[in-house]
C-alpha cells in the first residue's frame, strides 16, 4: 500500500517540480506557434470567424451613430492589452499573468470582448511572442470566446439572482479563467488522442498537467477582479454607467 | 518605451527596408506549408534557415533570439511532458519506462516520445517563423499588408488605434507601479493584490479619460471618424519577389512529392 502511494507520489512530484520551476508559466495557456496541425488550427479559425463577424457587426451599428466610441473601444482594446501584459502576485515566486476575461467581459460585454480578444492575442504574438498565428483562431476561440461567454453569463444570473457584487466578480472571473483553460485542454486533447483510450485520456493528461498552474492562477485572478471592482464601484460609478453602452 | 525589445528590432533591422508585403509572404507562406508537411527534417532545415536569416543577416544579437525562444518553453514543456505520459491498462512492448499502480501502468512509450520529439521540431519551426515576421516588420506596417489584403477597414482601423495606445497605457501603468512600489505598496502578498487592483482600476479611470480628451482633439480638427495617414514609401523588388515565389514552390513540390508527409518519407522519420 505504502509502496504504491509512494510509486504515484514520484511523478507527481516531478510533475509538480517542472511546472513551478519552468522560467514563466506566464501564458501558459495561450497555444504555441506550430503547435497545432494544420487542419486543426484551420478548423478553430472556421469555428472562431462567426463570433468575429458578430462582434464587427455589433460594433459597426455601435460606431456609425457616434464616432467618438471607435476611441473609446481602441482605448478598451490597449487597456485589455496591458492587462494581461501586468504580473499577478503569485504563490509560487514565478511570475504569471491575468488574462483579463473576466474583467473585459463584465466591462465591455462579450460581443465586443470577442473583437478586442482577437486583436489582444495578435498583438501578443508580434510584440511579447506569445501564442502564434496559426494557433490565433484557437486562442481566439478559448480566449476571446468561451472565457467571456462563460464569465457573462455567470456575472449575469448571479446578478440577476441577487448575489453580492464580490461573489459574482469572484466567479465570473475565476471561472471564465478556468473555462478558457479546460476549453485550451479540450483543444489540444482533440488534435493529440492518446495512442491508448484516445481524446478523452489525452483530455485527463492535459488537464493534469496545466491544472498545476491553472487553478491556482484562476483562484488569484478571481481575487484581483474583486479588489479592482470594489476600487471601481467605490469611486468611478459615473464611469460605469456611461460604459453601459458598449455591452 | 519597447515591452522587451522586440519592436527595437522591427524598428531596427537590417530587412526594414525590405517591402513588408515580401516579408509577409514569405514568413507566412513559409509558416504554412512547414506546418502542412510536418516532417522534422524540413522543419529543422526552415528553423536554421529563419535563424540564419534573423542572426546571421539580419544584425539580431543572438542572446535575444535565444531569449525570445525560451519565451513559448513553458508551454511546450508541460504539453510535452503530457504527450509522453501514457496511461495503459496492459503491460505492453512499446512502454520504455512505467510505473505499475494496480491495472494501470503510468510510463513512457516509444510513441510519445517519438511524438513529442516531432512536435518540438515543428514548434520550434513555427515559431522561427513567426518571430521573422515579428522581429523584421513593424505592427503598423504588417496591418497596411493586411489592410491591403481585404481586412475590414473598421477591424483596421480598431487595431491601429489598439496599437498605439498599448504604449500609452503601458507607460502609465508602469509609471504607477513604480510609485505604488516605492511607497511599499507591493510588500506583502495581501498589499500586492490590493495595490494591483487599485491599479487596474486607476488605469481603467486613465483610459477612459484619455479616449474623452482624444475625442475633443480629434474633433477640433474636424475628425469624421476616419483616420487618413500617410503610408511610408517601399519599393518591391522584382528579385525579391521571384526568390520568394522560387522558395515557396520548391516547398509545396518537396510537400507534394513526398505525398503529403514531405521529404520524410525519403530521408525516414526521427
Amino acid at each position: 500500500m505504502y509502496r504504491r502511494l509512494f510509486q504515484l507520489a514520484i511523478p507527481a512530484m516531478y510533475v509538480i517540480v517542472v511546472s513551478l520551476s519552468l522560467p514563466r508559466p506566464a501564458y501558459a495557456m495561450h497555444i504555441m506557434e506550430g503547435f497545432l496541425p494544420l487542419e486543426w488550427a484551420g478548423l478553430w479559425f472556421l469555428m472562431v470567424i462567426p463570433f468575429w463577424v458578430a462582434g464587427l457587426l455589433a460594433v459597426k451599428a455601435k460606431v456609425e451613430g457616434n464616432p467618438s466610441l471607435k476611441l473609446l473601444l481602441g482605448l478598451a482594446g490597449a487597456f485589455a492589452f496591458v492587462l494581461s501584459a501586468l504580473k499577478l502576485p503569485s504563490v509560487t515566486g514565478s511570475c504569471s499573468h491575468p488574462t483579463g476575461v473576466g474583467l473585459g467581459a463584465i466591462l465591455f460585454g462579450p460581443a465586443v470582448m470577442s473583437l478586442l480578444g482577437a486583436i489582444v492575442l495578435l498583438f501578443q504574438a508580434l510584440l511579447l511572442a506569445h501564442g502564434g498565428l496559426t494557433t490565433l483562431g484557437a486562442n481566439a476561440f478559448s480566449m476571446a470566446v468561451v472565457g467571456p461567454l462563460v464569465s457573462y453569463g455567470i456575472y449575469r444570473f448571479l446578478r440577476k439572482g441577487k448575489a453580492p457584487l464580490w461573489l459574482a466578480t469572484f466567479l465570473a472571473a475565476a471561472l471564465g479563467n478556468l473555462s478558457t483553460y479546460v476549453t485550451t485542454a479540450f483543444q489540444l486533447a482533440l488534435a493529440f488522442p492518446a495512442e491508448q483510450g484516445g481524446i478523452s485520456a489525452s483530455l485527463v493528461k492535459f488537464m493534469a498537467v496545466f491544472a498545476v498552474t491553472q487553478v491556482p492562477l484562476a483562484v488569484i485572478e478571481g481575487l484581483l477582479t474583486v479588489a479592482v471592482f470594489n476600487f471601481l464601484v467605490a469611486y468611478n460609478k459615473e464611469e460605469l454607467k456611461d460604459l453601459a453602452v458598449l455591452s | 518605451m519597447s515591452m522587451n525589445g522586440i519592436e527595437k528590432y522591427a524598428y531596427g533591422n537590417r530587412w526594414r527596408r525590405v517591402h513588408p508585403a515580401e516579408k509577409v509572404a514569405f514568413a507566412l507562406g513559409t509558416l504554412v506549408l512547414v506546418l502542412h508537411t510536418g516532417c522534422p527534417w524540413m522543419s529543422l532545415a526552415v528553423f536554421c534557415l529563419m535563424s540564419g536569416l534573423l542572426v546571421g543577416l539580419g544584425g539580431v544579437s543572438w542572446r535575444f533570439y535565444l531569449r525570445l525562444l525560451l519565451i513559448p518553453f513553458a508551454f511546450l514543456a508541460a504539453a510535452v511532458i503530457a504527450l509522453a505520459l501514457a496511461i495503459t491498462w496492459e503491460e505492453s512492448g512499446t512502454v520504455l519506462y512505467g510505473l505499475r499502480v494496480g491495472n494501470l501502468i503510468i510510463g513512457i512509450t516509444e510513441y510519445g516520445v517519438a511524438e513529442g520529439a516531432g512536435l518540438l521540431l515543428r514548434a520550434l519551426s513555427g515559431v522561427s517563423c513567426l518571430y521573422f515576421l515579428a522581429l523584421t516588420t513593424p505592427i503598423a506596417e504588417i496591418l497596411q499588408v493586411f489592410r491591403r489584403m481585404g481586412l475590414p477597414p473598421l477591424l483596421a482601423e480598431l487595431m491601429a488605434l489598439v496599437y498605439r495606445f498599448t504604449f500609452v497605457l503601458w507607460d502609465t501603468a508602469s509609471s504607477m507601479y513604480v510609485s505604488q512600489a516605492s511607497r511599499l505598496g507591493y510588500s506583502s502578498w495581501c498589499r500586492s493584490l490590493s495595490s494591483l487592483g487599485q491599479l487596474v482600476a486607476n488605469l481603467f479611470l486613465k483610459s477612459l479619460q484619455r479616449s474623452q480628451m482624444l475625442n475633443a482633439a480629434l474633433l477640433a480638427r474636424g475628425f469624421d471618424g476616419e483616420f487618413r495617414v500617410l503610408e511610408p514609401a517601399y519599393r518591391l523588388s522584382k528579385g525579391r519577389i521571384f526568390l520568394i515565389v522560387l522558395w515557396l514552390v520548391f516547398l509545396a513540390a518537396l510537400d507534394w512529392y513526398g505525398g503529403g508527409g514531405g521529404v520524410g518519407s525519403y530521408f525516414g522519420r526521427l
